[in-house]
């Protein structure tokens, strides 16, 4: 089901913690939400779409102009100026559901669907509409399709019904995407400048997204869609043409992307704009593509001037972070990041991640990255019990870099099913592979640093058992709910809740990392000590 | 012009139209009644069936919803059992949506389990599902109670989950707790209700050895010296209490003052030391908060219970007059009680004198200062809230309770809630209407009551657009009471919004902000004074800023 993300995913086993969603979420949230003048309806009970709709406007145009920042703002190569003053839609930040009850759920909501479209589009006009169909209509036998294609006869506008009930196998994203490149994508043209790019990524949305696309633009591109992050019908229209579609996510949605190289020769890459050696290679290698040398020595300038403006930050924090032990369990969202960006603050990132070869729940079998200078510190005997042996470690096999994000699957080490076991004492544990680069990690800027890591596979006591020696300082989420780990002194909520999103993009999020690292450092001793009267105290 | 009042069908045409006000036995003045949105029967006997009032009341668009549905509830009472664990028996992504508005709300990681059903299940049925997934949840998580709660999926689907929950292998000493709370069947109340209905149908099904006899248990005034039958203890009398959908802090008010009357209380579900604490890094353990699972088992053996609320306690009410009746006798059935939420003054007072009625035992003075300490700071801020009209959105039970607060403070209340249990303009009618505990008179002006406007069953468009329409009478809102969502809301109409019931997701730390008992209705008056004076000063230059204006 991902076939892009390295192989890596969330495991969906009945009982099991899952952070992952749906259909439906995968659809309206990713997809769909973006689209600012598109506006949805879920056919559905209330709470899905009470859920859904948090987010405010995210659209492109900024309170009381016109269209400034927007995609086809003043001043991009070959643009047009979006018509003056055209407002935000006026559906922007409602939620709009059809709120099933029991009586429809029994004779069905059709009916109420197309009565629910003719009122949208009686108050708010707007450019298109879309209907994303919850877990019910699908199993009570709702025609969505059927009503959107009757609601778009009469309202001359295009009603895109989008069957992403939250049960089904086929992934809500891949459902919308297709849906959209069917229906919409192709149907209109614009001028645009030599370099038309097609930005997926959830992070092109807000202040965020304008400071993005100013870097983007200052090299000379020109961003004619951002699927996912904020974007607008006409702009999907015409997002066949760009000739490069780059996907910034850490999801694994290649599928969407490889539709329009598949239909309109586009050019597909996996870019990453957090951390700083991820921007750089992103931005080298989105030039390569294009392959002209006024572009590359572009992107060359901007990298230049933006990496000389915020080395003296990262030196700053490095000083105080260099050699800091942190560790990160892949199981939660963006933990390639806080590897990333630990690594580029100097720090020593342990990496623990389930063997995704295994379909269902194990406790053996993690695949785990251990540098070089940690190993190097922990007992003897430990390491023989752990596979990390230096003495052990096969010759030859040294300095191998995992695949780049661009490249192909990253395959994991090979770990025996059966031996690996978590009671056994490993007599033969594997020897470790040595490697230069984390996987999902392959661009940490940390110059001066020699980063190393021992690959091995553990089961679920031998990771805790190394957690235990390794002490490392910071710990993520995963590492502490599945290991037990409990001896982390830099503590933060921030870190340790899988739920608090983590937004590091582009080149200042170095800092703002940095900053968060920083606080829960310097706020940890609450957690860490207690007066002295607690000790005794009567409860 | 408002949005809707574009449509054909209009802004309501009926809002001042005379409705039987005289249900409460006074004039109905300038009250008002609408239903819109969906055909959620809000018909009752004494609130005129809303439907004949407004033609416009059948659109099929709800423009944001104002309530969450049935499957949070279940997991917001299964985390306040001790060990307490939710399952949720559906797709990924509904139980994903669910417990993130509670960790959201609450700031903090919750993890919940579900049987992530597929197209298989949704063809076949979803018990192989299940299985795995309660087999997974003990070997991992080793909860003492799970409660598995049904969602549109596996409701639609029609699974069987009290055939599945019997047919299932659950280690010895667990216990497995069913309920239906499909997302279509009402509000996170309603699921709340559902699952605190299921947890005293499922666990507290016998007597503990010891309990006393049903000869023993008196009818009401359990700790009194009066009419007590022979062989009671009155020196140790045991509550139950369902505190309805509060958060933990006023979960924590509202057992302080039942502690005060009775020798024992049982919350449940008690949130508090599981929501207002960092979860266990280890999700085999436990957070040390929670109603114990013995607890509950020995329910039959309270002396009297008290429910809070109507929508989320409606039908642990029944569940719980079914089981104290069946052990205790006839006599018993009067013992259990249902009160408001204890948020504003007069259900407070109500609340204090159920205690008192139930307990027999007389009210301890700190619970007399605590009200007098609170009627003298009202009079302090009086002239800043007489009058002042207040929309109440949130949750039906919330609001009910607030429109009696706003009514108790001299302010008058715009009541809108979204999908609610029958019969909510009559709740809120009954409790902004004249008489309050042991018929004692509220402090309500007759006037003040009179106002107030109820409207069920509606979407939050449709409370703009009335807001709207009231604002150009001159009768708009002046504060917005509600969650978060109300903000959008509160900022259309230009008005401060104060955040209290579920969910409070954009403002840090909310949910430590009590509401209930006295003093949580302090801390009330004193947040809507501070909004309206912030608003007063809004954009005033400063050497316009008057300093002694406010105390």
């Amino acid at each position: 089901m991902n076939d892009g993300d390295n192989g890596r995913r969330l495991m969906p086993i009945p009982g099991v913690f899952y952070g992952g969603g749906c259909s439906y979420m995968a659809c309206r949230g990713l997809m769909m939400s973006g689209i600012e003048d598109v506006l949805l309806i879920t056919h559905g009970p209330v709470g899905c779409a009470y859920y859904a709709g948090i987010n405010g406007y995210r659209g492109t145009r900024a309170e009381g102009d016109g269209g400034s920042g927007g995609p086809n703002a003043p001043g991009v190569p070959g643009g047009e100026t979006r018509p003056g003053g055209e407002a935000r839609p006026r559906h922007a930040g409602r939620t709009f559901v059809t709120h099933m009850d029991q009586a429809d759920i029994v004779f069905g909501g059709e009916g109420k669907l197309a009565a629910a479209i003719d009122e949208a589009v009686h108050l708010y006009r707007p450019r298109a509409l879309a209907v994303c169909a919850t877990c019910p209509v699908g199993l009570i036998g709702d025609d969505i399709e059927r009503v959107c294609e009757e609601a778009s006869a009469r309202h001359g506008i295009d009603v895109l019904p989008l069957s992403c009930e939250g049960f089904k196998s086929l992934p809500g994203w891949l459902h919308g995407g297709t849906q959209i490149l069917d229906h919409w994508v192709g149907t209109q043209s614009r001028p645009h400048g030599p370099f038309p790019l097609h930005y997926m990524s959830e992070s092109f949305e807000g202040r965020r997204g304008r400071v993005l696309r100013g870097l983007l633009e200052r090299i000379g591109y020109d961003v004619v869609c951002s699927l996912m992050g904020a974007t607008t019908y006409d702009d999907i229209a015409r997002s066949h043409e760009a000739r490069l579609v780059v996907l910034d996510t850490g999801k694994g949605i290649d599928a969407v992307p490889r539709l329009y190289q598949q239909r309109y020769g586009a050019g597909f890459m996996r870019v990453h704009l957090t951390g700083l050696g991820n921007i750089a290679a992103s931005l080298r290698a989105m030039a390569a593509f294009f392959g002209d040398e006024g572009l590359a020595a572009r992107t060359e300038e901007v990298l230049a001037g933006e990496l000389s403006r915020v080395e003296p930050v990262q030196q700053m924090w490095r000083a105080r972070f260099e050699g800091t032990c942190a560790a990160v369990f892949e199981d939660i969202f963006r933990s390639d990041d806080y590897a990333t960006l630990s690594g580029e603050l100097g720090m020593d990132v342990i990496m623990v991640a389930q063997d995704y070869g295994a379909e269902t729940y194990t406790d053996q079998g993690f695949c785990v990255h251990v540098p070089v200078a940690v190993a190097d510190r922990l007992d003897a005997g430990l390491r023989v019990r752990l596979g990390l042996a230096v003495g052990e470690r096969p010759a030859g096999e040294t300095g191998v870099p995992a695949e780049g994000p661009a490249g192909g699957e990253f395959a994991f080490a090979e770990g025996p099913a059966d031996e690996g076991g978590v009671a056994s004492v490993a007599p033969a544990a594997p020897a470790p592979t040595e490697v230069a680069a984390l996987p999902g990690c392959p661009h940490v800027l940390c110059p001066g640093r020699d980063a190393r890591w021992l690959r091995t596979t553990l089961g679920r006591a031998q990771v805790a058992e190394l957690l235990d020696a390794a002490r490392p300082q910071l710990a993520f989420s995963g590492v502490e709910e599945r290991f037990g780990y409990a001896g982390a002194t830099i503590r933060c909520e921030q870190f340790l809740s899988d739920e608090r999103g983590c937004d590091y993009v582009g080149f200042d999020g170095l800092d703002r990392y940095a900053r968060d690292v920083a606080m829960a450092a310097d706020l940890s001793h609450w957690f860490n000590e207690r007066p002295a009267w607690v000790e005794g105290s009567v409860r | 012009m408002s949005e809707r009042a574009m449509n054909e069908h209009a802004t309501c045409e009926c809002a001042n139209g005379q409705v039987d006000g005289r249900a409460n036995g006074r004039p109905a003045g300038q009250a008002a009644s609408q239903t819109a949105g969906r055909p959620a029967p809000q018909a009752d006997a004494q609130a005129r069936p809303a439907a004949e009032l407004c033609a416009h009341t059948d659109a099929a668009l709800t423009v944001d919803p104002l309530n969450p549905c049935c499957p949070v509830g279940m997991m917001y009472a299964a985390f306040g059992v001790h060990g307490g664990l939710p399952l949720s028996h559906g797709a990924s992504g509904c139980c994903r949506f669910q417990r993130m508005e509670l960790a959201k709300h609450f700031q903090k990681t919750v993890h919940v389990p579900s049987s992530m059903l597929r197209d298989r299940a949704a063809a076949f049925g979803g018990e192989p599902e299940l299985v795995e997934a309660v087999g997974n949840v003990f070997r991992l998580y080793d909860p003492q109670v799970l409660v598995v709660g049904s969602t549109c999926l596996s409701e639609t689907m029609g699974d069987d989950l009290d055939g599945m929950v019997r047919r299932l292998d659950v280690p010895a000493g667990k216990r497995v707790v069913w309920a239906s709370t499909p997302g279509y069947a009402g509000s996170h109340l309603k699921g709340y209700g559902a699952t605190v209905a299921a947890l005293i149908r499922q666990l507290a099904g016998g007597a503990p050895a010891g309990f006393r006899a049903s000869a023993e248990r008196p009818a009401a005034g359990l700790g009194g010296d009066s009419g007590a039958p022979a062989g009671r203890r009155p020196d140790a009398i045991r509550l139950c209490l369902v505190p309805g959908w509060m958060n933990p802090c006023d979960v924590d008010a509202a057992t302080g003052y039942a502690r005060a009357f009775f020798d024992r209380v049982t919350v449940l579900p008690d949130v508090r030391g599981v929501f207002d604490v960092r979860s266990p890094g280890n999700p085999a353990l436990y957070p040390a908060g929670g109603t114990p699972l013995a607890d509950i088992e020995e329910l039959g053996g309270c002396d009297a219970a008290l429910t809070l609320g109507f929508d989320a306690t409606h039908e642990p009410a029944g569940a719980l007059r079914a089981l104290l009746g069946e052990q205790g006798g006839p006599d018993a059935r009067g013992c259990v009680r249902e009160g408001l939420l204890p948020v504003g003054i007069s259900t407070t007072d109500a609340f204090i004198g159920a205690l008192v009625e139930l307990s027999g035992r007389p009210a301890p003075a700190w619970i007399v200062d605590e009200h007098q300490r609170l009627i003298d700071c009202l009079a302090q801020v009086a002239p800043n809230l007489y009058g002042r009209r207040a929309l109440i959105c949130c949750d039906a039970d919330l609001a009910c309770a607030l429109a009696a607060f706003a009514c108790d403070a001299g302010m008058v209340p715009i009541v809108a809630v979204g999908d609610t249990e029958p019969g909510f303009e009559r709740r809120v009618r009954a409790a902004t209407g004249r008489t309050a505990a042991a018929g004692r008179p509220v402090s309500t002006g007759a006037g003040v009551g009179a106002e107030v406007e109820v409207l069920a069953g509606v979407d939050r468009l449709t409370v703009e657009e009335r807001l709207r329409a009231l604002a150009a009478e001159g009768r708009g809102a002046d504060i917005v009471l509600g969650d978060t969502r109300n903000k959008r809301l509160a900022a259309r109409l230009g008005v401060p919004l104060v955040r209290v019931g579920f969910p409070v997701v954009d403002r840090p730390l909310a949910y430590t902000q009590p509401v209930a008992g006295y003093r949580g209705a302090l801390d009330l008056i004193r947040r809507i004074a501070e909004a309206f004076a912030d608003q007063a000063e809004a954009g005033v230059a400063p050497e316009d800023l008057a300093i002694h204006k406010y105390f």
